[in-house]
């Protein structure tokens, strides 16, 4: 017997796979059980099964090849055997089947006398689907193919109805609002921030440490650099520029902290290669600075400012979006006093800088005002210790109030 | 509410309905002054006597067949066999005397006979101790079959059989008789053909009787606390007539069922509740039913053998596992 496997559908909104592996090839033979091939969609990666034992007889589609859900994608059986019922023709016009809402079986004339075996009563019987399942959806009205089996062998059940049921009435919702909003195709960069804001928040244990720390002395910094930039050529230094400094040093104490975690792995980076949250009308752009430990104040702000300058023009090499192994991402200029950064996964921490605020402190009984300004560390508990990270932005704190270039 | 065994409870029962009823006597061997090969009638000699606890010859035919002459005089009999595999000697007289007569002789006379009797494995006893042979005569007409499972539910359905005016088989279980539970301090009768629900759920229905209903409640909880999933147990507590009102209302709501039973497999009572789940609600099933019960073979003597194959708690899990 012949069975057609089918790229499966995962997701409601998926409507087709990438193919992203053939682990067997034609002529393989195949155990129930095996694992045929591995599609990808725009999440995630899954295994197909072989439901069945027999010989690959026949594939439809190669690596790399981006396959329509229920399309046909190989053909297991024994060998020798005729499986022409199930060639591509005849595969296309059960599409149209498919696609015609009110027609519910593959057209009569694929079924000729020769042909009306087992096999083809199997190649008709594509959906399964519990008898709850199919009198809920005859109830309700809804076209249980397009439902997403999760039962066991890929049957639907009633919760897979339900399910579709429910997303209907939320999609004739919107549909009746339709008026109230602009309905926008998302950009690529957005959904790859998209995708890797949820990566990082559901594979990471990630939180944030809040501190400050008194600015005098990187202010003061500051205005002498640029008192002398008039003078003579030097280059206008930032705030920031003096935080990636300033972090690039403190880091090289905290290996933990200057690194990634791969599944069961940690990577420790000998240099830093600090990654600099970049604002763009186009979305966010993390551009690295890389070897920043090795590099002086000057050149660092020089680099920042091309770095900065090519992502705001869109002419950014993406080979400086790699590599980074710690972010600094800083929404003082937009007046944030704290808040909790992302991590940019696979690294550890992340540096968010806050605005600066007066405040007052007591010395020696006298009260006086100073510059404030916050430092939100998010790290990831997996490879670092609340303790440790504590630890980092107190050397860090530290090493900026001493801060005289 | 006091806790008794399900021994106690059902010599409560006896005792109970022997006060109530002077016509209501016990029959069988060696209830009498030893007081029951189970024990069950232990002290009733002392207090009804020789002619109300009647011990008899190893003769099962005349056991079941004086309590049918009996019944048809005027009096209301509780029949004893000790083990419910020796009831094949005297089939002829439950099968075509007992729950017959009635039909034979156009309603003229009542047979309120009722045959206690006990079954189920996990004790070792063998091939020819061991079965459960309900299903035999859930087959014939004019016979009900009582299966409790809980001290209370064994009180309470053997009072209402011993008032019953038709014949009714009281099947104990051999596991059961220390097993303890609340019992009602009041007088209870427990209506014969309702099943009960006892613990509700969501997800899945479990039907079982007898010991398996205790197998099932622990498997329910062993699912509630590791997978979250929401089992109803329904015990039968009367296999003939079964209450399908109860049983389909269940699985109107879950979708899936599991039938669970010591006694065989082939034809057994699983496939007739599923038979009627599935030609009368076909459209209630969200999954394939699935039947847990005795393989076709004889009840191995071998302890670890018995236990392999006999239904408990673990493999009523897997079975549910494999469902959801």
């Amino acid at each position: 017997m012949t069975i057609t496997v089918l790229m499966p559908r995962q997701g409601e909104s998926v409507e087709s796979c990438l193919l992203s592996k053939w682990y067997k090839k034609k002529g393989d033979i195949i155990k129930t059980g095996d694992i045929v091939f591995t599609y990808e969609t725009d999440k995630s990666a899954f295994d197909y099964e072989a439901a069945t034992d027999g010989i690959l007889i026949d594939t439809f589609f190669e690596e790399g090849d981006t396959v329509p859900v229920l399309d046909e994608v190989c053909v297991i059986g024994d060998e020798g055997e005729d499986y022409s019922h199930s060639s591509k023709i005849t595969r296309e016009s059960d599409m149209v089947s498919i696609s015609d809402v009110g027609a519910l079986k593959p057209p009569m004339q694929n079924i000729s006398d020769e042909t009306k075996n087992e096999d083809s009563a199997d190649i008709n019987e594509k959906i399964k689907i519990s008898p709850r399942a199919r009198a809920l959806a005859d109830k309700s009205g809804v076209d249980y193919r397009n439902a997403v089996p999760t039962g066991r062998d890929g049957r639907i059940e009633e919760k897979d109805i339900i399910s579709m049921i429910e997303k209907a009435c939320v999609n004739s919702d919107t549909v009746k609002m339709n008026n109230d909003y602009d309905e926008v195709e998302i950009t690529n960069i957005r959904k790859i921030i998209a995708n890797r804001m949820m990566h990082s928040l559901s594979t990471s244990a990630q939180l944030t440490l809040n501190t400050s720390f008194d600015a005098t002395s990187i202010m003061a910094f500051r205005k002498k650099m640029k008192e002398k930039n008039e003078n003579l050529n030097f280059e206008n230094i930032t705030l920031n520029d003096i935080m990636i400094y300033a972090v690039s040093r403190t880091i090289m104490s905290f290996k933990d902290l200057n690194a990634h975690m791969i599944e069961d792995r940690i990577l420790y980076y000998k240099n830093a290669n600090i990654g600099i949250a970049i604002d763009t009308p186009k979305g966010l752009i993390v551009p690295t600075i890389v070897k920043a430990n090795e590099k002086s104040l000057s050149e660092i702000s020089k680099e920042a400012k091309k770095l900065i300058s090519e992502c705001q023009t869109g002419r950014i090499n993406p080979d400086t979006l790699k590599g980074g192994s710690f972010t600094i991402t800083n929404l003082g200029s937009l007046g944030i006093e704290s808040f909790t950064p992302i991590l940019n996964s696979p690294q550890v921490g992340i540096l968010g800088v806050d605005t600066i605020m007066t405040r007052a402190r007591e010395t020696d009984g006298k009260y006086e005002f100073y510059p404030a300004m916050g430092l939100s560390l998010t790290f990831d508990h997996r490879v670092v210790d609340g303790a440790g990270a504590a630890r980092f932005l107190q050397a860090l704190k530290n090493d900026l109030e001493k801060f005289n270039g | 509410m006091s806790i008794l065994t399900y021994r106690e409870a059902i010599r409560l029962a006896l005792q109970e309905e022997m006060r109530h009823d002077d016509t209501v006597f016990a029959i069988g061997e060696d209830l009498g002054a030893f007081g029951g090969a189970m024990a069950v009638t232990k002290g009733l000699f002392e207090e009804f006597g020789p002619k109300r606890l009647v011990d008899t010859p190893i003769s099962e035919s005349a056991i079941v067949g004086a309590a049918l002459g009996a019944a048809l005089t005027g009096l209301k009999p509780v029949a004893e066999i000790m083990f419910i595999d020796f009831v094949g000697v005297c089939m002829d007289q439950i099968v075509n005397q007992i729950a017959k007569v009635k039909y034979m002789l156009g309603g003229q006379v009542e047979v309120p006979v009722v045959i206690r009797t006990q079954g189920g494995a996990g004790k070792g006893y063998a091939a020819q101790h061991s079965q459960s042979l309900e299903a035999w005569f859930c087959h014939v007409p004019g016979i009900k079959v009582v299966m409790p499972a809980t001290p209370r539910d064994a009180r309470g359905l053997l009072k209402s059989a011993i008032r019953d005016r038709n014949p009714v088989l009281f099947i104990e279980h051999k596991n059961l008789y220390n097993e303890k539970g609340e019992v009602p301090d009041e007088e209870e009768l427990i209506p014969i053909g309702k099943a009960d629900i006892k613990r509700s759920g969501t997800d899945l229905t479990i039907i079982a009787h007898s010991r398996q209903v205790l197998n099932a409640l622990n498997a329910a909880e062993i699912l509630f606390n590791e997978k979250n999933i929401q089992c109803e147990v329904i015990d039968l507590r009367t296999i003939s007539p079964l209450d399908e009102e109860t049983i389909f209302n269940s699985v109107k709501k879950t979708g899936r069922i599991i039938t669970v039973e010591e006694g065989y497999e082939n034809h057994g009572i699983g496939a007739e509740i599923i038979t009627r789940l599935v030609t009368r609600h076909f459209d209630y099933l969200d999954a394939e039913p699935v039947r847990l019960a005795f393989p076709n073979c004889p009840v191995p003597f071998n302890k670890r053998l018995e236990e392999s194959i006999l239904p408990d708690t673990n493999k009523i899990i897997e079975a549910i596992k494999s469902l959801i």
